[in-house]
């Protein structure tokens, strides 16, 4: 765009477009800077004080916050948890979802009672779905355990723990990401499907050639905010595990450690700093995903 | 001609067989809700994974639970939660989701980046400030405030804009040799075709409209403005312990959220697939 | 000169359209409405509802608070009927037609529990004593070294509550020293032999009572804890 160094007049289009462009928005980005980007910047604001306890007012510490934050184990083995989480949960859960949403969205019988099916845990009580977890894991009287024979400590072992936490994350997003794929795949038109069966390809090859590079935008989509999600895993470690859990430390998520310090500890000055490093690390992830998509992703 | 049937009828059935097992692991805590609903309450908190149903069908903790509970007022007060939110978040997000694929104007990207960063924060940050605003504001206690957070939505805006830029671009250039402005444009072709994501949204929004537990307990104190999260909290509150009639309400519950998602599925999605092969 | 056609033009069109509605039979002429104007129609009663549901809220908006308190874990009742309620009324003096006193009760957690340090009942909690919305809080004595770790009680020994302080100052209890102070700091005062709270049926624990580091309702607070000992 020429147009962008200000100098040369606009046409009518492009004042058309900069019209209509800004009328759209306008209500979205109102809304979102008053609800959302304002607080942000207080908490940009907040990271660089103490918190006065017990009405003695705040004081201003400049960068000690982000100082005491890189010297601090816990905050990067919280970090590095909720990577190694991420790791596991994205690409699972994107590709079983993917594969389930195919199926879902071929002809075929009983279809939408198994779309009925697919979205019932995301409605259900989030007390049953613990206690199901729960009795899964037990290294006692689970199930897993009981049906196969074993004896994993799935929760309590370091080593094993934060996987079996991942799975907990992979099933409950399941039926999120079915949604988005079906709602994607509906869109493809059904030319492209009959025309690839009169060549001859196979169901295997349609879905290489025509749904997953038409699919593209929604699957760098659900990528995105996927992994925006998975870093921002707060307490789905708390569902399966008690404080006397051995585990505890090698599953503790990043945000429930900015959480403890806004909430119980109420240094709301060191929750924000850690927020911060939570926002740059997403931001680096989401500028590569970013660069990346020119790679792979297929616009219209 | 004959192998390719089989081949087929194979194919159909081994995928039969992978949704059946996937469709079990998906519909385990909602079993366990069901049986457990049925339970005594002495039976429900036994750990032995080889008693799963009920030694007897009990119902008392249904009759219990919905007479202790003013569960019409509850679906009201959730409902209009639902529906204005949904009809909020679909509305401004289908609009900005067009403004920022296929409109170019200045500002466009840097207003985008502003959209993803909001989704970045983790969202326990904004309870307090917006707290503050709906109580600054003398909103509390109403459906207003209930709907407030849920006006704009950035996921929803991202989700709207990535589903246009999937849509073929001659199409908007051919309404526009017909002599549609931008806004007719939008409005009655490309619009339109985004219905599948609009679907997702409203089905998203909803669910989280529904589950939501925190910004309904701060802001809506009063009994007759919670929705259905808030007021099984309080009662899980006063009853911790009593999983049958915790299970019981949670079922109650869930009873409209599958209707709402029956009647989507029928009326948009089918429809959805069978005019996508015109196009 | 532009601007002045194209609102000829559309007086024009208006005129046009009004004639052609005006020969149609009246259902057609519905018909043909809605067909055309469904959006303007249906944007329009939004919008006129929309207006009219904000003027009723406008117009019930709460009164100002003259009190709020939150009692953790408390299972009697502190509605506007219950008792407790009408006898620190009558007690205080309040007016209520000035201003609300709220007692909140529906607050459940217990901070021993790992859990719970992250439920809904909790944040709540401390959501409402930062935003001013609570005054004071009654709780147990896990409950008040847990929120008072945070550093969100008045330190007792503030100038601002010296009467409180002086009062009663034989029932105050102490947070403990840490890592991050290195005092002791005094957040509650022992309410457990309350003649008010004994009458009900709320603790069987020992409770206490905590003021808000934030709250600018201090004499009123002073009011309720005269009333609780009374």
């Amino acid at each position: 765009m020429a147009n962008k160094s200000g100098k040369a007049p606009m046409t009518s289009w492009e004042k058309n477009q900069f019209k209509w462009g800004w009328i759209f928005i306008l209500p979205t980005m109102i809304g979102l800077i008053a609800l959302n980007i304002y607080p942000i910047f207080a908490t940009v604001y907040q990271s660089f004080f103490k918190t006065g306890d017990f009405g003695r007012g705040n004081i201003f510490v400049g960068l000690e916050n982000y100082a005491t934050m890189i010297k601090d184990a816990e905050v990067w083995q919280s970090l590095w948890n909720t990577i190694k989480y991420a790791i596991i949960e994205v690409p699972f859960s994107i590709c079983i979802a993917l594969v389930l949403a195919v199926f879902l969205n071929r002809k075929m019988k009983g279809r939408s009672v198994y779309r009925a099916i697919f979205f019932l845990p995301m409605i259900a009580a989030p007390a049953a779905v613990a206690m199901v977890w729960r009795w899964l894991y037990n290294s006692q009287f689970g199930l897993l355990n009981n049906l196969f024979g074993l004896h994993v400590e799935w929760i309590s072992n370091p080593k094993i723990a934060w996987i079996s936490v991942a799975v907990i994350g992979v099933w409950s997003i399941l039926g999120y990401n079915i949604v988005l794929f079906i709602a994607g795949l509906q869109d493809i038109p059904h030319d492209y499907y009959e025309a690839a069966e009169i060549d001859g390809a196979s169901g295997v090859a349609a879905f290489f050639n025509i749904t997953l590079p038409l699919l593209s935008p929604t699957i760098f989509f659900v990528l995105i905010t996927r992994v925006i999600g998975a870093m921002q895993v707060f307490d789905l470690v708390y569902m399966v595990m008690d404080r006397t859990n051995p585990a505890l430390p090698k599953t503790q998520s990043i945000v429930y450690l900015f959480y403890q310090y806004s909430f119980n500890f109420g240094n709301k000055g060191y929750g924000s700093a850690i927020v911060m490093l939570l926002l740059a690390v997403i931001l680096i992830v989401t500028v590569f995903q970013n660069i990346g998509q020119k790679k792979w992703v297929f616009y219209n | 001609m004959e192998s390719m049937e089989t081949k087929r009828k194979v194919t159909q059935i081994a995928i039969h067989i992978i949704l059946i097992i996937f469709s079990f692991i998906m519909l385990v805590p909602f079993a366990w809700m069901t049986l457990t609903a049925f339970k005594s309450a002495t039976e429900a908190t036994q750990v032995n994974p080889f008693v799963i149903f009920p030694s007897k069908w009990l119902t008392d903790a249904f009759v219990r639970v919905w007479n202790n509970m003013n569960f019409l007022l509850l679906y009201k007060n959730t409902l209009l939660l639902i529906f204005w939110r949904v009809v909020c978040a679909v509305l401004t997000a289908t609009m900005a989701g067009y403004g920022f694929s296929r409109l170019e104007f200045k500002g466009r990207d840097a207003m985008f980046n502003l959209i993803l960063f909001q989704m970045m924060i983790p969202s326990q940050i904004f309870l307090i400030p917006q707290y503050v605003m709906v109580s600054n504001m003398k909103m509390t206690n109403t459906i207003f405030a209930l709907v407030f957070p849920g006006i704009v939505t950035a996921f929803g805006t991202f989700l709207l804009k990535q589903a246009y830029m999937g849509l073929p671009k001659d199409l908007e250039e051919a309404a526009r040799m017909d002599g549609c402005n931008i806004f007719q444009t939008f409005l009655l072709i490309m619009a339109p075709l985004a219905r599948s994501s609009m679907v997702a949204l409203a089905i998203f929004t909803a669910v989280f409209a529904y589950k939501d537990l925190m910004w309904p307990l701060v802001v809506n104190t009063s009994s007759t403005m919670m929705p259905l999260s808030a007021a099984l909290a309080t009662m899980q509150g006063q009853y911790s312990s009593n999983y049958p009639e915790l299970m019981a309400a949670s079922l109650i519950a869930c009873v409209p959220m599958i209707v709402l998602y029956l009647i989507f599925q029928k009326q948009f999605i089918e429809g959805i697939a069978t005019s996508g092969g015109k196009l | 000169m532009k601007k002045r056609k194209i609102k000829e033009n559309m007086r024009r069109n208006a005129r046009e359209e009004w004639q052609k509605i005006r020969q149609m039979d009246r259902k057609s002429a519905a018909v043909y409405i809605w067909d055309y104007y469904k959006l303007w129609i249906i944007g329009i009663v939004t919008f006129v509802f929309l207006v009219i549901y904000f003027i009723t809220v406008f117009l019930n908006r709460p009164k100002d608070t003259l009190l709020h308190v939150t009692m953790v874990n408390f299972y009697d009742n502190v509605s506007e009927k219950s008792d407790f309620y009408k006898d620190f009324i009558e007690y205080s003096g309040f007016n209520v037609e000035e201003g609300d006193v709220i007692f909140d009760a529906n607050v459940f957690f217990n901070l021993i529990r790992p859990a719970d340090s992250k439920s809904s009942y909790f944040q709540k909690t401390i959501a409402f004593l930062e935003a001013k919305t609570t005054d004071a809080v009654i709780c147990e004595y896990d409950n008040l070294m847990g929120i008072g770790a945070g550093g969100r009680f008045l330190d007792l020994s503030d100038e601002k509550v010296k009467s409180i302080y002086e009062k009663y100052q034989d029932r105050i209890v102490y947070l403990a020293e840490s890592e991050e102070r290195d005092e002791e700091v005094p957040i509650g005062i022992d309410i457990s032999d309350s003649p008010v709270l004994a009458r009900m049926n709320g603790y069987t624990d020992k409770c206490y009572i905590a003021v808000s580091a934030y709250t600018e309702r201090l004499d009123a607070v002073e009011v309720f804890i005269d009333y609780l000992l009374s």
